[in-house]
C-alpha cells in the first residue's frame, strides 16, 4: 500500500477511535493528563505498525487492536511508575473537557460508589467492564483486545459483574 | 425494591460514560506524527552538518540515510505511479510502459550529461 493511502487510512482510524482510546485510557489511569499521554503513545505505536495491522486484520475492526496497545502501555505505566489506578469522581473534575463524567454523575452518590467499587476489582475484570460499558464493545471485541477466547471473556464479564454487585451491596450495608 | 433501584449494569452504563478527549490532544498528536515522518530528513541534515567529523555518531545518521534513500525511492516510485495513473489508459501493457519509461529516463540522463 502506498504511504499516501496508508496515511489516509490511519487518519480515518484515528478519527474513528480517538474517543474510545481516550475513554479507555482515562478510566485506566484516572486523570486527564496521563490519559492524554497514554492516548498519544497508543496512536504513535499504532502508526508504526499500522500497515501490518491492516494486513493481518483481514478487514476486521481495528478497535480491539488499538485498545490492546493502550492496555499494554497502561500496564507499563503502572509497572514503571509503581502507580495505582486512581479513577474516582474527584479526579474527573477537570476544566475544558466537553463531557466529563463529573457532569453526568454529580450529586449521584450511587454512581460514585459504583466507580469506587470498579476500582476494587482485579485488573482484568475492571478492564473488561470498561470495555463493555464505556466503549460498548461486544464479547468478541473484548476477547481480541484482551487476548482471550470468547468463552473466557464471557465468563470474565459475568464474574466481574457478580463481584461488583457484591461490593456495592456490602457498601450499602456498611 | 428492584423497581426503584436500577440494576448494576444500568449503573455501570451511567457511571462509565465515554469521555471526550480535549481538542489539544488532536493538535499534539498531529505534531508528533509530523515529527516521526520528518525524523529521517532532520537526522540527515544533522549528519551533513557535523556528524561526518565524528565516526562514533555515524551509525544513527547512516540509518537515517538509509531511511532517507528508501523514502526518496518511494517518492520517486509514487511519482512514476501517479504519472502512470494519469497517462496510462486502462488495459495498457505495464511491461511496455516500463520499457518506455526506462527509455525516457535514459534519454534524459544523456541530455543532462551532454548539457
Amino acid at each position: 500500500m502506498e504511504k499516501e493511502d496508508l496515511d489516509a487510512r490511519f487518519t480515518e482510524c484515528y478519527r474513528a477511535h480517538l474517543r474510545d482510546v481516550y475513554s479507555y485510557s482515562y478510566y485506566r489511569v484516572g486523570n486527564h493528563h496521563d490519559a492524554e499521554d497514554l492516548t498519544e503513545q497508543t496512536f504513535l505505536q499504532a502508526y508504526r505498525h499500522f500497515e501490518r495491522a491492516l494486513d493481518e486484520s483481514n478487514g476486521r475492526p481495528l478497535r480491539p487492536w488499538l485498545i490492546r496497545i493502550a492496555h499494554n502501555l497502561a500496564a507499563n505505566y503502572y509497572r514503571d511508575r509503581s502507580r495505582k489506578p486512581q479513577a474516582n469522581i474527584d479526579a474527573i473534575a477537570e476544566p475544558g473537557a466537553v463531557h466529563t463524567t463529573e457532569d453526568l454523575v454529580e450529586g449521584r452518590e450511587e454512581l460514585r460508589h459504583v466507580l469506587e467499587s470498579v476500582q476494587q476489582l482485579p485488573e482484568d475484570r475492571r478492564e473488561a467492564l470498561i470495555m463493555r460499558f464505556a466503549l460498548d464493545m461486544d464479547n468478541r471485541e473484548i476477547a481480541r483486545a484482551m487476548g482471550k477466547s470468547d468463552g473466557a471473556t464471557k465468563v470474565l464479564i459475568h464474574r466481574a459483574i457478580k463481584q461488583l454487585e457484591g461490593i456495592v451491596a456490602a457498601q450499602g450495608e456498611a | 425494591m428492584s423497581s426503584r433501584q436500577p440494576d448494576i449494569e444500568s449503573l455501570l452504563r451511567m457511571a462509565l460514560q465515554p469521555v471526550e478527549p480535549p481538542d489539544s490532544l488532536a493538535e499534539r498528536f498531529e505534531e508528533d506524527l509530523q515529527r516521526i515522518v520528518d525524523l529521517s530528513s532532520d537526522e540527515l541534515d544533522s549528519w551533513q552538518a557535523d556528524a561526518l567529523h565524528d565516526p562514533r555518531t555515524w551509525v544513527k545518521p547512516a540509518a537515517a540515510v538509509a531511511v532517507g534513500t528508501v523514502a526518496a525511492g518511494a517518492v520517486a516510485i509514487l511519482g512514476v505511479s501517479s504519472r502512470r495513473r494519469r497517462s496510462q489508459p486502462r488495459g495498457a501493457d505495464p511491461v511496455k510502459f516500463l520499457g518506455e519509461a526506462a527509455t525516457t529516463i535514459s534519454r534524459e540522463i544523456q541530455r543532462r550529461t551532454r548539457g
